[in-house]
């Protein structure tokens, strides 16, 4: 005798994500960093731009403030980020 | 048929206590869904078990109809509820109610499902006493039909960072009593005969009592202090905020002439705080300056970001606001026809 049920999960639609390659160096590179607009995100950013300029030769830093903490990036914003910058730094955890 | 993994146990206790091993349940046990529970479900909105119905993008997660239906008999929930339900997980995924930052901040933020239209009484839903309360099986699975739905399909083991959390999280659901008075949906752009489903990320319930006053003024100048307290997202940010009338409430001021409307535009005047309460309240830690009693801060945007309702036991005096989540510009309340989402009539 038996009684069947059902899962009521959902995984991710997503199912595999990887690690972007790292195939060039911090030194003369355009660095993104997305500050997501919550109190003191600014702070944190501005922190991370100063420390990365004084550990590597960093050609140039790109403060991008997110319209909302709680929304990913447009694609628009997304591809306009991508299109400047070497490398993105987007999460900023609170 | 059905996609979703079938699992098989020796009987429903045991398929219970696996739900809870897997995690899936709101800590209170659950009602085993058997196929021919989730179909019943189904039937009552004509929708295919794979029709996607709504999505949590940032996630990457995606809701079908059959999961759902899976969560909705898990909640308790009778078939004849499921078209609220349904409608219910259709509003929630609209953009502007932006489900992904409720559901996963720190302010632990519940989801009130205000109910409207003819399907409350069909259906037996309580807007009277204990409407927020125990005790109704409607109110009660509606409410956590949603909440499971996030937690098994939504990702809230992974996302929902709430500090505190609110009891409102188990279920929050309710419908508006009717009155002399505009229902919320009619309000809202809809007909009074449309059956609709308001959803709104708020707080709990914060009671309201004035049992003293002798004018209907006096009552919404106590419901405009509660509304604007210094530790809420309505004075720190801008946010939209869910406000019941109890019916002893009710009948004063539509005794005095008071429509919702002229009590919305009132509440919105007077739900302030001033820059001076701010700073003399910590929430600015600046040193108060002259004028600034005299810059104000409204706990909503406009009188239309009231969302005023009617609900409650014949007796007593006490009212509720719900103050809302962080931002109306990141979430919004969104009012759904439950005839068009999901066919039902």
């Amino acid at each position: 005798m038996s009684f069947i049920v059902f899962n009521p999960t959902n995984g991710p639609s997503i199912k595999t994500k990887k690690m972007a390659v790292r195939n060039k160096s911090l030194n003369g590179s355009i660095i993104g960093l997305i500050d997501n607009g919550k109190k003191n995100s600014d702070v944190v950013v501005q922190g991370v731009a100063e420390g990365l300029k004084k550990k590597y030769q960093i050609k140039e830093v790109i403060i991008y403030k997110k319209h909302s903490f709680s929304h990913g990036l447009n694609e628009d914003e997304a591809k306009m980020l991508a299109d400047k910058c070497d490398f993105i730094i987007s999460g900023v955890g609170d | 048929m059905l996609t979703a993994e079938k699992i098989e146990r020796k009987n429903a206790l045991e398929a219970i206590e696996y739900y809870y091993q897997k995690g899936w349940t709101d800590g209170l046990p659950i009602i085993p869904p058997t196929e021919e529970r989730i179909y019943e479900m189904l039937s009552s909105v004509k929708m295919e078990p794979t029709t996607v119905i709504g999505s949590i993008s940032e996630r990457g997660r995606v809701f079908t109809a059959e999961l759902v239906a899976i969560n909705a008999v898990m909640a308790g929930c009778l078939p004849g509820y499921f078209p609220v339900v349904m409608a219910a997980a259709q509003a929630i995924s609209e953009p502007e109610f932006g489900l992904h930052g409720p559901s996963a901040s720190t302010h632990g933020a519940a989801i009130m499902v205000a109910v409207n239209g003819p399907i409350a009484q069909q259906i037996g839903m309580n807007d009277g006493s204990n409407a927020f309360g125990p005790g109704n099986r409607a109110n009660a699975t509606i409410g956590r039909a949603i909440r499971l739905l996030l937690i098994n399909a939504g990702g809230s083991p992974e996302f929902d960072r709430s500090t505190l959390g609110t009891p409102a999280k188990y279920s929050f659901c309710f419908a508006e009593k009717e009155t002399d008075w505009n229902p919320l949906h009619v309000q809202r752009g809809y007909k009074k005969e449309e059956s609709t489903v308001t959803v709104f990320a708020c707080e709990g319930p914060n009671q309201i009592q004035n049992h003293a006053a002798l004018k209907g003024e006096s009552i919404l100048k106590t419901m405009a202090d509660r509304m604007s307290p210094l530790g809420s997202f309505n004075i720190a940010s801008e946010t939209e905020m869910a406000v019941v009338l109890c019916p002893e409430h009710y009948h004063h001021l539509v005794k005095e002439g008071w429509t919702k409307e002229s009590i919305q535009q009132f509440l919105f005047e007077h739900a302030v705080k001033t820059l001076s309460d701010m700073k003399k309240g910590g929430i600015i830690e600046d040193p108060v300056s002259p004028g600034d009693d005299k810059i104000i801060k409204h706990a909503v945007p406009t009188p239309g970001q009231i969302l005023l309702m009617v609900a409650g036991g014949e007796a007593g005096r006490f009212s509720a606001c719900m103050p809302g989540w962080f931002s109306y510009k990141q979430s919004r309340a969104v009012t759904k026809s439950i005839n068009a989402a999901t066919g039902f009539t």
